[in-house]
């Protein structure tokens, strides 16, 4: 699907991620309302809401933001694992593009210490196609030692990428993780091993959060008098297509394949290549992803990866800074918000809005790609205007 | 046909719908695509590629290791697979005679898991339900 109609990021918004938990709906208002003051416009104006929620009872969300305004507007639930955030925004966006709708805002949240999924510490609680005895970090890991035996990738490399991570969060006030000393790669190795090769520090931590945008149309902003700042030229939704080694069992994420196509098409889409990227954030729930993921979107060829990062292609300096808000590893993964707060990022990146972590060269494009276990693909361009 | 008939066209998923173990040995149930010959696991209704119809198989029980790792994380269950508590070994394997990949648990030792290495399905009791074992399907280096 592409984009038929111009649409504008007009606001964002997002509460600080981790604890404390059990406060879930102030954040979701938190975020909400400084969505809507960084829109500048009425929350009236906002024609239908999408909210995103990967781990909330079925009926949470739409009785808490009530609060916001009672307006009679849509009000619709999505849940897309990981990537629900993205999938919230992917249909925000879409739903302006079509010409359907001028103003539409997607809100994400989560809690996981309210969850409502089954207890995976509980054999006898789940389906056995999710896969108890295989879950996410030793599937990732699979994939580290298959890499480390392919290309040559050492523990070293996966630290570095953890290690720029967590710096990269210290300078975000509303990352989770906020190391009160720079994080080295000595540190990430030293940290308890999860599952071979990857340690504690090399993993994202699962804290509570909320992140909210608003998009609109062009008509929209002549209507409001502003100019959009950000534009969204690209929104692209995947899934996995066969091919031998397709596994059907787990909590598991396709191969790159998924990754690269949901670029590509995305870069079509919005008329540019890799190469013009100036910010990207990635899926980086574990350092082995972020280092394909490399690859895969066309940072650099096959087997290259290890190389940009040590090269220091991908720190707030570099060609392409990478999770420049410290990505899933030290801003954190609520799992439902985590998408919206990417958009949130790339915002404030292009509009030159993101403080002490503003990377070195103003970019005019920032790429958000985020993976859903099933599994699924989104992956959003936004460019400065 | 109507919605309340039943579709001749649609497979059934067995009981024990991934492995069952006997006196005579390991079985892994699969599909395999009527059209394609393309093999799955664990069973599916349909063929991913086509959409059309699968017969139920009984893949090899032996295959290469594509990759590994070691879980340090308390077994979930009442038996280790390597009569420790402290952690287990998972990879995926490709089942010979062009059979599925699969992620599973992996018995013996670190020392024992490369990639490439030929392994073998082994039945793996982990917990006690009811007075009734429980086991999952898990993998061990093949005898040399």
């Amino acid at each position: 699907m592409t984009m038929a109609n111009d649409v504008f990021v007009l606001g964002v918004g997002m509460s600080r991620f981790g604890g404390p938990y059990q406060q879930l709906d102030s954040r979701i208002i938190e975020a909400s309302t400084e969505a809507i003051d960084d829109a500048a416009i009425p929350y009236s104006e906002v024609q239908s809401l999408y909210l995103g929620t990967s781990l909330a009872a079925s009926t949470y969300g739409p009785p808490v933001v009530k609060d916001l305004g009672l307006t009679g507007i849509p009000v619709t639930r999505i849940e897309n694992a990981s990537a629900t955030g993205g999938a919230a925004f992917y249909e925000a966006v879409h739903a302006v593009s079509s010409g359907r709708l001028d103003v539409t805002m997607a809100i994400a949240f989560d809690d996981p210490s309210t969850s409502a999924v089954p207890d995976f510490n509980n054999v006898e609680d789940i389906s056995p196609i999710l896969d108890p005895f295989v879950p996410p970090m030793a599937f990732f890991s699979m994939w580290a030692v298959r890499r480390m035996e392919e290309f040559g990738t050492t523990p070293e490399t996966l630290a570095a990428v953890a290690a720029k991570n967590w710096n990269n969060a210290r300078l975000n006030p509303k990352a989770e993780r906020q190391a009160t000393e720079e994080i080295t790669i000595e540190r990430v190795l030293g940290s308890r091993m999860l599952a071979y090769p990857h340690t504690a520090r090399m993993a994202a931590p699962q804290g509570a959060g909320a992140a909210a945008v608003i998009v609109a149309s062009k008509a929209a902003l002549e209507k409001f008098g502003v100019s959009g700042d950000v534009k969204v030229v690209a929104a692209q939704a995947h899934s996995e297509r066969y091919a031998p080694g397709h596994l059907f069992t787990g909590a598991i994420i396709g191969p790159p394949e998924m990754v690269s196509r949901a670029a590509f098409a995305a870069y079509e889409e919005a008329s540019i290549g890799p190469e013009d990227l100036g910010v990207i954030a990635f899926h980086d729930a574990y350092a082995i992803e972020e280092l394909l993921y490399y690859e895969a979107v066309g940072l650099c060829g096959p087997g290259e990866a290890d190389r940009l990062m040590h090269d220091g292609e991908t720190q707030l300096t570099g060609r392409f800074p990478t999770s420049t808000d410290g990505g899933f590893i030290g801003r954190g993964h609520p799992s439902g918000p985590t998408g919206v707060a990417q958009i949130w990022e790339l915002t404030h990146q292009l509009r030159g809005s993101a403080g002490d972590r503003a990377v070195k060269h103003k970019p005019s494009n920032g790429l958000a790609h985020i993976v859903g276990a099933g599994s699924v693909c989104y992956t959003h361009i936004l460019q400065s205007c | 046909m109507t919605s309340s008939e039943p579709n001749p066209n649609r497979s059934k998923l067995p009981e024990n719908y991934s492995f069952d173990d006997s006196a005579s040995g390991i079985t892994i149930h699969g599909s395999q695509s009527d059209e394609l010959g393309t093999t799955y696991w664990p069973p599916r209704l349909r063929c991913p590629q086509t959409g059309g119809s699968v017969s139920p198989v009984d893949l090899a029980t032996t295959g290469i290791l594509w990759s590994w790792s070691y879980v340090h994380l308390p077994w979930m269950g009442d038996v280790a697979p390597n009569g420790d508590d402290e952690g287990y070994g998972v990879g995926m394997v490709d089942l010979d005679d062009d059979g599925p990949r699969l992620a599973a648990v992996l018995m013996g030792s670190r020392d024992d898991w490369h990639i490439g290495a030929p392994v073998t399905a082994r039945e793996l009791p982990y917990k006690t339900i009811d007075g009734k074992p429980q086991s999952i399907l898990a993998f061990e280096r093949s005898a040399s």
